[in-house]
């Protein structure tokens, strides 16, 4: 039997875990990345293209800490990975992870547009 | 109690805020380290915070060696909540003048029971410093008594500092928080009161029998 949920962009127990179970307070901070989501992957971009790698490194930093409260967690690991490339200095594969960030912030969107998310909460929190 | 949030992501600040609301704490939050250097340099100064480390601009370290260079008592308690898990990152920010440090991820228990520390410290230090102040009320006190005091050889009266000779009890009620009771010791009961009291028996005698002294 395939784990649909292992499928899913967002672990709904991760976020729980984080919120001591607070469903209200995820629906607000959903609500938050919903809007904020896009606007920090296009200052990454912004950033790239005037070669800030600091300014690259904050912001990716900055999206893989409210991706682990989500429990967003391949976009989590997205953007610890270009994080960690612009904190070294290595920005040749930066096209590359910008564009995986953007998947998966994509496919993360996409679920919180599926009201049907919040159905999910008490069966996943408590698997 | 007043905690101030500092960070730069919305989301971590709203999670925060709804802890620290939640477990009955005033919270405060700005969104970037110069707007809580600000806040640190005003009137009234958060008495805790809960810094983020990698910030745009002013980062969290960069504020808290800031705070601490101001001075300020009483000194406001610092948490550093971040994902820099390396152990010379935890020592450079424990050495930049943070009195805590939690690495991300953690549980929320865990930071109230680090908040909850935080304010016993703050207490600790408000109470010490409340018995400093007092001690050195007392010192003044001490010292008001200090000094060569001319003292009359025969009716024991002292001379003050506006050179009126008064009773000694008078001048040390005067220079301190003591105060007379009056009473008679052993020798000047047997020297004095004694004998009195002996004089006083035998008029009485005299009276009842008729004789006279």
């Amino acid at each position: 039997m395939v784990d649909r949920a292992a499928e899913r962009p967002v672990d709904l127990a991760v976020a729980m875990r984080w919120l001591g179970g607070d469903h209200l307070l995820l629906c607000e901070l959903v609500g938050i990345f919903v809007d904020d989501g896009p606007k920090r992957l296009q200052a990454i971009r912004s950033a790239l293209t005037a070669s800030d790698v600091r300014q690259v490194e904050h912001v990716a930093h900055s999206l893989k800490g409210s991706a682990a409260i989500l429990g967003a967690t391949r976009l989590q690991t997205a953007a610890l990975a270009l994080e960690d490339a612009a904190h070294d200095g290595h920005t040749e594969n930066s096209p590359d992870l910008v564009a995986e960030i953007a998947r998966e912030l994509d496919r993360v969107m996409a679920f919180f547009a599926d009201p049907s998310w919040k159905d999910r909460l008490d069966l996943e929190a408590t698997s | 109690m007043r905690v101030l949030i500092v960070d730069d992501e919305p989301i971590v600040r709203r999670l925060h805020e709804a802890s620290l609301t939640g477990w009955g704490y005033q919270v405060v939050s700005a969104s970037g380290g110069e707007q809580a250097w600000e806040m640190f340099q005003s009137e009234d100064p958060p008495e805790l915070a809960i810094l983020d480390w990698t910030m745009p601009g002013m980062d969290g370290l960069e504020l808290c060696t800031r705070v601490r260079t101001l001075g300020r008592e009483p000194k406001p308690y610092l948490i550093f909540v971040t994902a820099k898990a390396r152990t010379q990152d935890i020592v450079t920010g424990l050495g930049a003048g943070a009195d805590d440090y939690i690495v991300k991820p953690y549980e929320r228990e865990e930071l109230r029971a680090r908040v909850q520390v935080g304010f016993r410290m703050l207490a600790l230090q408000a109470a010490l410093a409340e018995r400093v102040r007092e001690l050195e009320e007392a010192l003044t006190r001490v010292k008001q008594l200090q000094g060569l005091l001319p003292i009359c050889s025969y009716c024991k009266k002292v001379r003050d500092d506006r050179n009126y000779w008064q009773q000694v009890e008078t001048y040390i009620e005067g220079h301190s928080d003591a105060q007379f009771t009056h009473g008679i010791c052993p020798e000047c009961r047997e020297k004095y009161v004694e004998p009195e009291l002996e004089r006083l028996r035998r008029i009485r005698d005299a009276g009842q029998s008729g004789t006279h002294l």
